[in-house]
C-alpha cells in the first residue's frame, strides 16, 4: 500500500457515554478510493465527521499526513485538505448555484458576472448540467447534489470524503460521478466513499471497510469482496435476494378502488398534462429521471404544490375533484406526502423525536382546543418509536442525533399517526443503509396489505421493481408509460423514462 | 377556498371546468389487442350484433345479414328503408330491428310488421327484450336523427331515454328521459335497468320501472356505445370513440361549435367518431401517435378502439384496444358467443373475434 494520509488509531466517539463508534484502526492511502459500508447507525457518518472536523474523538487518535491533529472545525479541516460532501446537502437555498460555489471564499470586492462564469467553467468542467445562476431552492435534490460535489472539488481538498453522493443521482449522472472520482484518484487525491449501494462500492472502490455497531469488522481490498460478503458483514447475516430480488418470486396485488388521480395536471413547464391513477391496495411505483416531473406531480396530489390555476387539469380524490390550497386539507383528506428531502421538509431537526411524531397528528387538526400533552405526544411517540424499529438513546433525543435511516423513519412515523389512506413516499430509501431499507419496504407492503393506496417515488430501479404492483414512468412532466410488474425490466424502464 | 376561486366563481369558473380527461391507465392500460384479433369478415358500416337462436346476424347500412360461421359469409336477410340502428332478439324468436326514420320493424312466426314511436323514430339506438312482448328500447335523441348523432352531440343533446315497448299493441312507455344520448341497454342480475349514456360518458343503474338512477361507472375516457352480457356474470361494454381534450373545448366554446356546424361538412367537424377518415382535411389526427418520441396533444385522434370487461358491479376487470396507431376503431357492438367474444369494429368495417380462454 502507498504513503497512509489518514490514520485513526484505536478511535472512539461517545455521545453522552453511548459510543457512536469504538476502538476503530482504520487507515486512508494516498490515491485511493476507499469505500466505507455499514449499516443505518453504525458510525460510517461520525466517522468521517471527527475527519471533516465537525466532532472531537472522545479518545485515541487521529493522524493526517502523519501528524496527530484534531480538527477544531470544518473550516480548520478543509485548511488541512479535507473536504466533506454531506449527506444531507449543506447549501444556503436562498442563494444562487455560483454564489454557494464560492460562499466563504469570496473577494473583497466581488463582481457577480465573474463567479458565474467561473462556476459556469467549474460545473462544465465536472459535465454536471447546471445553471450558476438558478437559485439553489429552486434545484431538485440530485443537483443540489452536484453543487455539493462540484463546492468540494473548488476547495482543492486533497482529502474528500463523500457520504452517499450518488443516493439521488441519475444513472448518467452516476457515471459522470464516477469518472469524476476517477479523475481525483489521478490527481493523488484520496476518497472516502460513504454508500449504500454496495454496487457501486464494488465498482469504484480500492478497498472497503465494513462498520458494524460502532466496530471495524471488515477491511480488505475491494476484489476480495463480494456482494454478499459485505452484506454478511454488515448486519451479521444472509441477505441475499431480500431486498431486491423478489420480483419474479411474486404477483401483483390486485387492485382496489381508484383512490386518487391526476387528470391532465398541468404546473409552469415542470408538469405538463400529466394523467395518473392510483388504486387502493396497491404499490404504484414511480421511476423518472430528475427533472421528469415525479416529485412535482405528488406535491400537487398532497396540496404541497398548485397546478396551474387556469387550464391546470383536475385532481380527483374517490372520484371527487379538489383543489387544495394548503398542505394541511389534503392531509386531512387522508393524503400523506412522505418528502424525498427530509432535511428540508421533513423533520425539525433541533426538537425531539416525539415532540417531531407528535406534530404530525397536530397538522391534521386532531387537538382542536390546542392544547399540546406532551405526556400523550411522548405516549404516542413511544409506540411508533416501537413500531418503526427507530433505535434512539432517548425518545427525546433531538432528530438531528440521529443517523439519516432513523431520521427517515421518524419522518415516516410523523406521517402515519395521521392514519392516511393515501401514503405517498418520495425516495423512501434515501440514504438508507441495507438494514432498514428491509424494514421501510416491509412496512410499505404492509401499508399496501391494510388497503391503503401507496405510491413509491424512487429513483433506484432495483427498489421500483422489487416492491412495486404497477410501475409509472414519467418523463419531461407527464407519465409515458405504464408497466405491470410482469412486463417490467429495468431495460424496458429505462428505455421508456428516455426516449 | 382561497380568495382568487371565489374571484374566479364569480365569472363562472368551476372545477369542472378544467379541460381533463380521465386517465386510460390501470385495468384500462391501452394495448393492441383487438388489432391482434381475428378479423372474420369485412363489412363497411357493420354495426349490431344478435343471436337469432344460433344464427348470428349483423347489421350493415341498412341491411340486415345473417352470418354464416363456416366460410364466414354473410346472406342478406331483408334491407330497410333507411339505417338500421339497433337489432334485439328475444328468446322465443322475435326480431326487432330499430329503423332510422321508421321506427321498429318487427318480424314475428316470419311476418314483418311496423311500430311507429313517433318522435323516437328517428333515433333509436340499442333494443333489448325484457320478456317475449316487451321490448325496451333506447332513444339518442328525439331532436336528431342517428346519422346527425354527431350534430347532437354538439348540440349538447339530452333529448334521449329509455322507452318500453308492447310488441303486441305497439304501445310505448317512457321509462326514462332527458338522457344524453342513451346508447346501449341491459338488465342487470336484480333486474335493474343498465343503460350507457354517452354523452356523460356513464353508466347508469335504474329501478326496472325507471326513476331515480344511480351512477354505477362514471368519468369513462371514451363514449361509451352498446352493453351486453358476459357468462362470468358480468358485463361487455363497447366504447366508440374517445374522450379527448380538444374535443372537450370545443363542447365548451359554444360560438365555435355553432359556427363550426353551420359551415363545415359534418365528417370533417372536430369531435369524436368511428373512424380516421384519413382524408386531406384531417391531418392533426397524427398527433397522437409518438413519432420521434413526440406527442401532439393539440392534435389528437378523433377515433379508438375499446372494449372494456365489467364485473357484475359494472366495475372494469380489463380491456381491449386499438391505439390511435391502429385501425379496429369505433366499436358499436359485442357479443359472447361460442366461447368467443364477437366485436363490430363499426370503423373499420370488420367483424373480429376473441377467444374467451386468451383473455384474461
Amino acid at each position: 500500500m502507498s504513503e497512509v494520509i489518514v490514520e485513526f488509531r484505536n478511535a472512539t466517539k461517545s455521545f453522552r457515554n453511548v459510543p457512536a463508534f469504538r476502538n476503530v484502526n482504520f487507515t486512508l492511502a494516498r490515491g485511493e478510493v476507499h469505500a466505507l459500508l455499514g449499516e443505518n447507525g453504525a458510525g460510517k457518518s461520525t466517522l468521517t465527521k471527527v475527519l471533516a472536523g465537525l466532532y472531537p474523538l472522545t479518545s485515541g487518535k487521529l493522524f493526517v499526513e502523519g501528524k496527530a491533529r484534531s480538527f477544531s472545525s470544518p473550516i480548520d479541516a478543509l485548511g488541512h485538505g479535507v473536504a466533506m460532501v454531506f449527506q444531507e446537502t449543506n447549501l444556503i437555498p436562498s442563494m444562487t448555484v455560483a454564489q454557494n460555489l464560492f460562499l466563504g471564499e469570496e473577494n473583497f470586492f466581488n463582481r457577480l458576472r465573474g463567479i458565474n462564469i467561473k462556476a459556469q467553467q467549474q460545473l462544465q468542467r465536472l459535465s454536471f448540467h447546471v445553471e450558476p445562476t438558478a437559485l439553489v431552492s429552486s434545484l431538485g435534490a440530485a443537483k443540489k447534489q452536484m453543487v455539493e460535489i462540484a463546492r468540494a472539488v473548488q476547495r482543492n481538498a486533497r482529502i474528500f470524503i463523500f457520504d452517499e453522493p450518488t443516493a439521488t443521482l441519475t444513472p448518467e449522472e452516476k457515471q459522470h460521478f464516477f469518472a469524476l472520482v476517477e479523475r481525483l484518484k489521478q490527481d493523488g487525491n484520496s476518497i472516502i466513499f460513504i454508500s449504500h449501494a454496495l454496487e457501486e462500492a464494488l465498482a469504484i472502490a480500492d478497498r472497503i471497510s465494513v462498520l458494524r455497531d460502532g466496530e471495524l469488522v471488515a477491511t480488505d481490498a475491494a476484489a476480495m469482496f463480494t456482494r454478499d460478503r459485505i452484506v454478511q458483514a454488515m448486519v451479521g447475516r444472509q441477505l441475499k435476494d431480500e431486498l431486491y430480488g423478489e420480483q419474479a418470486k411474486r404477483t401483483a396485488r390486485p387492485a382496489g378502488a381508484k383512490a386518487l388521480a391526476l387528470e391532465n395536471v398541468s404546473m409552469g413547464k415542470t408538469v405538463r398534462s400529466a394523467t395518473l391513477s392510483v388504486f387502493a391496495g396497491q404499490i404504484t411505483g414511480m421511476f423518472g429521471l430528475v427533472g421528469a416531473g415525479r416529485t412535482e406531480m405528488m406535491k400537487i396530489a398532497a396540496g404541497v404544490l398548485k397546478r396551474d390555476f387556469f387550464h391546470g387539469g383536475r385532481v380527483k380524490l374517490n372520484g371527487e375533484s379538489v383543489r387544495f390550497s394548503v398542505p394541511r386539507q389534503a392531509v386531512n383528506k387522508g393524503i400523506a406526502y412522505i418528502t424525498e428531502d427530509r432535511k428540508l421538509d421533513g423533520i425539525f431537526d433541533t426538537m425531539s423525536i416525539s415532540q417531531n411524531i407528535f406534530f404530525g397528528k397536530l397538522a391534521k387538526g386532531a387537538n382542536p382546543i390546542s392544547v399540546v400533552s406532551m405526556a400523550q405526544a411522548r405516549r404516542e411517540a413511544a409506540g411508533w418509536l416501537e413500531k418503526l424499529t427507530i433505535r434512539t438513546i432517548r425518545a427525546d433525543a433531538r432528530v438531528v442525533e440521529l443517523s439519516g435511516g432513523n431520521q427517515q423513519k421518524v419522518v415516516i412515523a410523523k406521517s402515519l399517526i395521521q392514519a392516511p389512506n393515501i401514503i405517498i413516499f418520495d425516495e423512501p430509501t434515501r440514504g438508507v443503509d441495507v438494514g432498514a431499507i428491509a424494514e421501510i419496504h416491509a412496512m410499505i407492503r404492509d401499508l399496501a396489505d391494510a388497503g391503503a393506496a401507496v405510491v413509491v417515488v424512487s429513483s433506484y430501479l432495483p427498489e421500483i421493481l422489487s416492491i412495486s404492483d404497477r410501475i409509472l414512468v414519467a418523463r419531461q412532466g407527464r407519465i409515458v408509460e405504464e408497466m405491470s410488474i410482469e412486463d417490467a425490466t429495468e431495460e424496458s424502464i429505462m428505455y421508456a423514462a428516455v426516449h | 377556498m382561497t380568495i382568487w376561486s371565489r374571484f374566479a366563481k364569480w365569472f363562472g369558473r368551476s372545477e369542472d371546468d378544467a379541460l381533463s380527461i380521465p386517465p386510460l391507465d390501470g385495468k384500462l392500460k391501452p394495448n393492441s389487442r383487438l388489432d391482434a384479433a381475428e378479423r372474420l369478415l369485412h363489412l363497411p358500416q357493420i354495426d349490431n350484433l344478435a343471436l337469432d337462436g344460433a344464427r348470428l346476424i349483423c347489421s350493415s347500412g341498412d341491411t340486415l345479414f345473417s352470418v354464416d360461421p363456416a366460410g364466414w359469409q354473410t346472406a342478406p336477410i331483408r334491407s330497410f328503408e333507411g339505417h338500421i340502428t339497433a337489432v334485439a332478439v328475444s328468446p322465443g324468436g322475435v326480431l326487432a330491428v330499430g329503423v332510422e326514420g321508421r321506427g321498429l320493424e318487427i318480424c314475428a312466426g316470419g311476418a314483418w310488421h311496423s311500430r311507429n314511436l313517433g318522435d323516437a323514430n328517428g333515433c333509436i339506438t340499442a333494443a333489448l327484450f325484457r320478456s317475449e312482448n316487451e321490448l325496451l328500447v333506447t332513444v339518442g335523441s328525439r331532436h336528431h336523427p342517428w346519422t346527425e348523432w354527431k350534430r347532437d352531440l354538439m348540440s349538447r343533446g339530452a333529448s334521449g331515454g329509455v322507452v318500453s315497448v308492447n310488441i303486441a299493441s305497439g304501445e310505448a312507455r317512457v321509462v326514462r328521459d332527458a338522457l344524453a344520448f342513451p346508447y346501449g341497454i341491459e338488465i342487470a342480475a336484480n333486474g335493474e335497468l343498465i343503460v350507457s349514456e354517452s354523452w356523460r360518458h356513464r353508466l347508469l343503474a335504474m329501478p326496472p320501472a325507471g326513476g331515480l338512477a344511480r351512477v354505477m361507472l362514471g368519468e369513462l375516457p371514451a363514449y361509451p356505445a352498446r352493453i351486453s352480457p358476459a357468462s362470468d356474470g358480468g358485463f361487455w361494454l363497447a366504447l366508440f370513440a374517445p374522450r379527448r381534450q380538444l374535443t372537450e373545448l370545443v363542447l365548451r366554446e359554444d360560438d365555435y361549435r355553432r359556427e363550426m356546424m353551420a359551415t363545415i361538412a359534418q365528417e370533417s367537424w372536430i369531435g369524436p367518431d368511428f373512424r380516421d377518415h384519413a382524408n386531406g382535411d384531417q391531418p392533426l389526427q397524427s398527433g397522437s401517435v409518438r413519432q420521434m418520441g413526440i406527442m401532439k396533444p393539440w392534435a389528437p385522434s378523433r377515433s379508438y378502439g375499446l372494449v372494456v370487461h365489467l364485473d357484475a358491479q359494472l366495475q372494469p376487470v380489463s380491456s381491449y384496444h386499438s391505439r390511435a396507431d391502429g385501425h379496429m376503431h369505433g366499436i358499436a357492438s359485442i357479443l359472447e358467443w361460442d366461447g368467443h367474444l364477437y366485436i363490430a369494429a363499426r370503423g373499420a368495417g370488420a367483424l373480429l373475434r376473441l377467444p374467451l380462454e386468451e383473455m384474461t
